[in-house]
């Protein structure tokens, strides 16, 4: 999954959240998806952020 | 024939001598173009002179001129400090001279005088022609336009190669950090036919015009003298029409020469010369440097944002998160309540008893009949009864 695809995702699930405040049965499971989905955009974000300056300290 | 119908050369040669002083007693001043030039050893100088027909070139008119040693540095050192330029052959000067007979060298013209500002004047007038020509021909820009490469790494230089200016190129090209590849293309670079050899040398160069970036014509170092091959129409057309562009290091502190105004890029000195080479390559270094650290800064940037945002969505997962589950509780609370209102302790807490005829709660009279057993519910117990009385409301 890409980076770009998993914030879509991540917005898609808020959109939910706004608009299906009272469906309770799935709220578990899609903070559980959002979070983990953002757990890996901040994956990718550290390793990009790290290759960058390795390449600009060479 | 009598003896005395005839006399010697000698005495014709007298004769000739004599008429001639009295025909051009005083000095008289003459223009004439210097077709060759010597000063020999005893330190005499010896100018030949010309009188060309303008249009069909053909001569028509010669004589020599002698300049004694003890006026040399009078007339010709003094002329040349005038003029910025070397007496040579092809300049046509305005002179005072004496004109003598002798018996055995025949006719000579003793030079008193040369007139320098003539010279210039001449100078300048074939210099403008040349520059008229050029632009007449559409070619007075066309080096001018020429790209110069962002970085000048390979350079043709036209120079003698004992030459001082060349000396002071290499000398500081050498101090330089970049890697600018040079080749020397030996001409030349003053005296008579001067142009001819570096228009050779510009040839030659174009021969192999993929190999280098730009041509550098370098001569000097501190010599002055004969710069007038550098006004040349051959030089100057050729540089203008050079497929590279051509950087100049003439070096000379009078007028600009016609080859350093078709020029690229004319500077005054070949040190002058590398040391624009270098700051050209320098320029570009820190303009990469630029961007490399604009271009870190932009990831920099591009990775602060993104970062920004992923905190953003955390939060505003998490808000909505709790307000969803507020949402819901404050509405569980309000059924709760609900709920307990109907509950049968709120009702007996408020005087009111359930009567249940088997079981069934009661809601209407109709339901029962006099003689009906029924029992009455209250919070802490049950009333068995019997009806003996029903009065309808």
């Amino acid at each position: 999954m890409t980076y770009k695809e998993a914030i879509a995702e991540i917005e898609q699930i808020l959109k939910s959240l706004r608009e299906e405040q009272n469906n309770i049965d799935t709220l578990t499971e899609r903070v559980a998806r959002a979070t983990e989905l953002i757990e890996l955009c901040r994956t990718k974000l550290r390793k990009a952020e790290g290759e960058v300056n390795r390449i600009f300290e060479e | 024939m009598p003896n005395s119908q005839y006399i010697t050369l000698a005495q014709l040669q007298g004769r000739i001598a004599i008429a001639l002083a009295d025909a051009l007693p005083l000095p008289v001043w003459v223009v004439a173009e210097v077709a060759d030039l010597k000063i020999n050893a005893s330190g005499h100088c010896y100018i030949e002179f010309i009188e060309k027909n303008e249009k069909t070139g053909t001569t028509e008119a010669q004589a020599r001129a002698t300049i004694w040693r003890s006026q040399v540095m009078s007339t010709i050192g003094r002329f040349e400090q005038q003029c910025g330029q070397r007496l040579a052959k092809g300049m046509k000067i305005l002179f005072k001279a004496t004109v003598q007979h002798h018996a055995v060298y025949g006719l000579s013209l003793q030079i008193q005088e040369i007139d320098a500002a003539h010279t210039i004047g001449d100078m300048e007038r074939r210099r403008q022609q040349t520059i008229e020509q050029l632009q007449r021909e559409g070619v007075w820009d066309m080096n001018r336009t020429l790209d110069m490469p962002l970085v000048v790494q390979r350079v043709a230089i036209v120079s003698s190669a004992t030459a001082a200016g060349y000396r002071d190129f290499m000398k500081e090209m050498e101090r330089s950090p970049y890697a600018i590849r040079t080749e020397l293309f030996e001409a030349t670079m003053q005296g008579e036919h001067c142009d001819e050899s570096i228009v050779e040398a510009l040839y030659a160069i174009v021969e192999r015009a993929e190999e280098f970036d730009a041509v550098v014509i370098i001569r000097g170092g501190g010599s002055t003298g004969d710069l007038e091959c550098y006004n040349s129409y051959l030089l100057a057309s050729t540089v203008a029409q050079l497929p590279l562009p051509v950087l100049t290091g003439i070096g000379h502190d009078k007028d600009t020469s016609v080859t350093d105004m078709v020029a690229h890029t004319p500077l005054k000195t070949p040190t002058a010369v590398a040391a624009w080479l270098d700051h050209r390559a320098a320029e570009f270094d820190g303009a990469l440097e630029y961007r490399a650290i604009a271009l870190r800064d932009l990831c920099r940037q591009a990775t602060h944002a993104a970062l920004l945002r992923l905190e953003q969505l955390s939060a505003d997962m998490r808000h909505l998160v709790e307000r969803t589950m507020q949402g819901e509780a404050q509405r569980l609370d309000g059924i709760a309540t609900l709920v307990e209102n109907f509950a049968p302790e709120r009702i007996f807490r408020l005087g009111y008893a359930i009567a249940r005829k088997e079981g069934k709660a009661l809601q209407s009279v109709e339901s029962v009949a006099v003689g009906d057993n029924i029992e009455v519910a209250l919070a802490d117990g049950t009333i068995e009864s019997r009806i003996t009385k029903i009065i309808k409301s």
